[in-house]
């Protein structure tokens, strides 16, 4: 009978040893997941990434306060010095539903606004030539695209990525996207902005 | 007597079990709320008192968006990685929702303090909530 005590307070300690691992977070019940979570990570773009560089650029242009029915065209996006995919498109849909939202400035890619114009599109290869050469892009051909075009600016990306080898059996990877948004009509840089993202993964 | 040490030993597992098993609860975060644009209401045991909301400052800029700076001070001797992200609310209080509001990560080093911006995606928005968690792997897969 003296034992009866001894044995509640073993029984207290098996059930604080082996059942309170029920107080972590559970399995998920079903395969769908919050998109909200970090998800898989990689050396290369994962969606997070995606989200972090345009809310970077969405935020930047939002703070600029740019006119209100300004049209922003998505023009070339250099990503030569990413040995990685770059979905271009995604972010500039991603960009274009941002700041529908937003309601100010309308977002669409340069492709879109030059449709059925051969005169434009010419204009826009020259353009684009320029910015892959890394020359300084002709106010004249920005003015005239604008005008044929009909949009305000051109926004122009570049996408690079370090890769580094560090202790752990880890990789360390930097990707830098910058961003000029140019101003068709006055051919002036309109602002300039730069998004880091650095991520330490296991290969 | 040996019926006595088996006890604490397993006391100590159930202790040891309780500490690792439990770790999200520290993980849930803190959530620093302005109300009326005149206040940061903050929980005053932000992740266990390792930081502490230094100041805060909310503005209407020019351009007529509501801009938010919260300063974050590490009180522990010790590097932390967080992550924040802002939400939006327009005056009846309900979420202007946006492409915006992400986890953004964030290192703060010991005893440093941290600016947090936010900057809100539309000019319905009269009010905020800033989220934070600490950044854990994900234990999903």
């Amino acid at each position: 009978m003296q034992r009866t005590p001894l044995s509640w307070l073993l029984a207290i300690g098996l059930v604080a040893g082996f059942s309170l691992p029920g107080c972590r977070t559970s399995l998920p019940q079903s395969g769908y997941v919050s998109p909200e979570e970090e998800g898989v990570m990689t050396v290369e773009l994962d969606d997070h990434d995606y989200d972090l560089a345009t809310a970077g650029i969405a935020r930047e242009m939002t703070q600029r306060g740019l006119p209100k029915g300004f049209v922003v065209a998505l023009g070339p996006v250099d990503t030569r010095e990413c040995p990685y995919d770059v979905r271009v498109i995604q972010m500039q849909k991603s960009l274009q539903v941002m700041f529908n939202k937003e309601n100010t400035l309308k977002f669409m890619s340069a492709v879109d606004a030059m449709a059925g114009g051969t005169a434009v599109q010419e204009i826009y290869k020259i353009i684009q030539f320029n910015w892959m050469k890394g020359d300084p892009i002709d106010v004249q051909d920005l003015q005239t695209f604008g005008k044929l075009a009909n949009v305000s600016g051109i926004l122009f990306g570049r996408v690079s990525s370090l890769e580094r080898r560090i202790p752990g059996g880890k990789t360390e990877i930097t990707y830098r996207f910058v961003w000029e948004l140019s101003n068709t009509q006055t051919g002036l840089l309109e602002l300039s902005h730069e998004e880091k993202i650095r991520k330490n993964v296991r290969p | 007597m040996k019926n006595i040490v088996v006890l604490c030993v397993l006391v100590a597992c159930g202790v040891a079990g309780m500490a690792t098993s439990c770790r999200h609860v520290i993980s849930a975060g803190i959530t620093v709320e302005s109300y009326g644009q005149t206040q940061v209401k903050a929980s005053p045991t932000i992740f266990g008192r390792q930081f502490r909301v230094v100041q805060s400052a909310i503005a209407r800029g020019d351009n007529g968006l509501l801009q938010v700076t919260i300063t974050l001070a590490n009180l522990k001797n010790k590097e932390c990685q967080v992550e924040y992200r802002y939400r939006w609310l327009d005056d009846k209080g309900i979420e202007v929702r946006t492409g915006m509001s992400i986890w953004t990560p964030l290192t703060v080093g010991a005893l440093e303090q941290k600016l947090v911006s936010g900057i809100a995606p539309s000019r319905n928005a009269a009010d905020f909530i800033l989220d934070m968690r600490y950044s854990f792997e994900s234990t999903r897969w």
